[in-house]
């Protein structure tokens, strides 16, 4: 009984002051049969999954937003084409590591965590290619490493340490030089099952 | 190629366990519910209390409830999903035979986890000092273990995740030591109130090096409440 007063006593003196005042990544994500995947949007990718592996169709919903994302291997690089709720073309992702960034890039992210951060640690990077009107030649010849007409941009998530010790995850985006944009938090997955 | 040895790693969880329940010599059953709830007190700190329930599950006996544990931990989040904490937990054994003593025990624990795409990978270490009336005990820990959400690439509400782990445990006194293994696999869900819910079956090889080893499976139902 001690014990229990004890935790509740703790409970109450202590508030959650833990929500900082930034964007939260609220995303779900949720795997679909290809048969809910909009069909103008698999019309367009339709030919760059004949021959790729692990294709796994996606609803998405971030705050109020819709959208539907299809994610494939494709000649060792794993890829994430997202759809609009409409089945219109948004962006494609892919996943690449730290080494491919150039100098200039890669010189430009990490002075901007040094200034911000005290310890910073890249987990994930991806290159996202974005087109406000795209053909179905265009998009083909992405996947043929023909980037001319696309806006690159990089999500990259970030595991970092405040100034006051806290530690957190964010997903930051960068444009093509590796100038900062904007950033979102990450709500983690809990814990409790793996640490008791 | 990560991806392929995660699924050999499943495999092998699942096929050690298989063959650990069909050979085990006349394992005993348990049944060990446990309650958890946790408050998040700041972006630092947490804290964590609660409640295990060990029962003996035997042939026409009625379920005999054996130990009762409670619990209170707090941990420090650190930069990277690693964390330190600590915490005292007592444990009261076989309620109905005051004559069996009762335990008081410290603990300290590192854990870190790493994921990649939609697998978490998580390391556990714990160090326990375990106080009885007339002895005193060290036992150190080592879990490692994986989950993963069974739909899509994150854990959202109302969908269930894989959970396996496989932890080493080793008892030490001056007078003698010995180890222990305790294999589990099993299925959690992510409720909106009460936050989580796993069910998880576990191998527990104990006393391994001493003559009176033994063997037991544990079916572990877990409830997680946040505040």
């Amino acid at each position: 009984m001690k014990l229990l007063a004890f935790l509740i006593i703790f409970l109450i003196v202590f508030s959650d002051n833990s929500i900082a005042q930034v964007s939260v990544k609220n995303e779900i994500e949720k795997q679909i049969d290809a048969e809910l995947f909009p069909q103008n949007a698999l019309a367009v990718i339709q030919s760059q999954l004949s021959n790729a592996k692990r294709i796994k169709y996606y609803i998405e919903v971030n705050n109020a937003d819709t959208s539907y994302e299809v994610k494939f291997k494709k000649n060792k690089s794993l890829y994430s084409v997202e759809f609009s709720r409409e089945g219109l073309f948004e962006d494609v992702e892919m996943l690449i590591a730290h080494k491919e960034f150039s100098n200039e890039i890669k010189s430009n992210i990490h002075k901007y965590l040094n200034d911000n951060f005290i310890k910073h640690k890249i987990k994930k990077i991806q290159v996202q290619y974005k087109h406000p009107s795209i053909t179905l030649e265009q998009l083909n010849s992405l996947f043929n490493e023909d980037t001319q007409n696309f806006n690159i941009s990089y999500e990259i998530e970030i595991a970092v340490k405040h100034e006051d010790g806290s530690p957190a995850m964010y997903e930051f985006h960068f444009d093509s030089l590796g100038q900062y944009i904007d950033k979102r938090i990450f709500k983690q997955q809990g814990d409790d099952n793996i640490l008791y | 190629m990560i991806i392929f040895y995660i699924k050999r790693f499943f495999i092998l969880v699942l096929f050690m366990l298989a063959v650990f329940i069909v050979y085990a010599q006349q394992p005993d059953y348990y049944w060990e519910p446990k309650l958890s709830i946790s408050k998040k007190l700041n972006n630092l700190w947490r804290i964590q209390g609660s409640v295990t329930f060990r029962q003996i599950i035997e042939n026409d006996q009625p379920v005999i409830l054996q130990k009762m544990e409670s619990a209170v931990s707090i941990d420090r989040s650190l930069f990277n999903f690693s964390k330190v904490g600590g915490g005292y937990l007592f444990g009261g054994d076989d309620l109905f035979r005051p004559e069996v003593e009762n335990e008081h025990r410290f603990m300290q624990q590192y854990a870190f986890y790493f994921k990649f795409l939609k697998y978490r990978i998580s390391n556990r270490l714990r160090s326990e000092q375990r106080i009885y009336a007339d002895t005193y005990k060290n036992r150190f820990r080592y879990r490692l273990s994986i989950d993963f959400p069974l739909n899509g690439e994150k854990l959202n509400l109302k969908e269930a995740y894989f959970i396996a782990s496989n932890e080493l445990l080793a008892n030490v006194t001056a007078k003698e030591h010995d180890f222990e293994n305790r294999l589990g696999a099993g299925m959690g869900w992510k409720l909106e109130k009460i936050n989580k819910i796993q069910l998880q079956l576990q191998y527990r090889y104990m006393k391994i090096g001493l003559p009176s080893e033994s063997h037991a499976i544990f079916l572990a139902s877990a409830f997680y409440f946040k505040l």
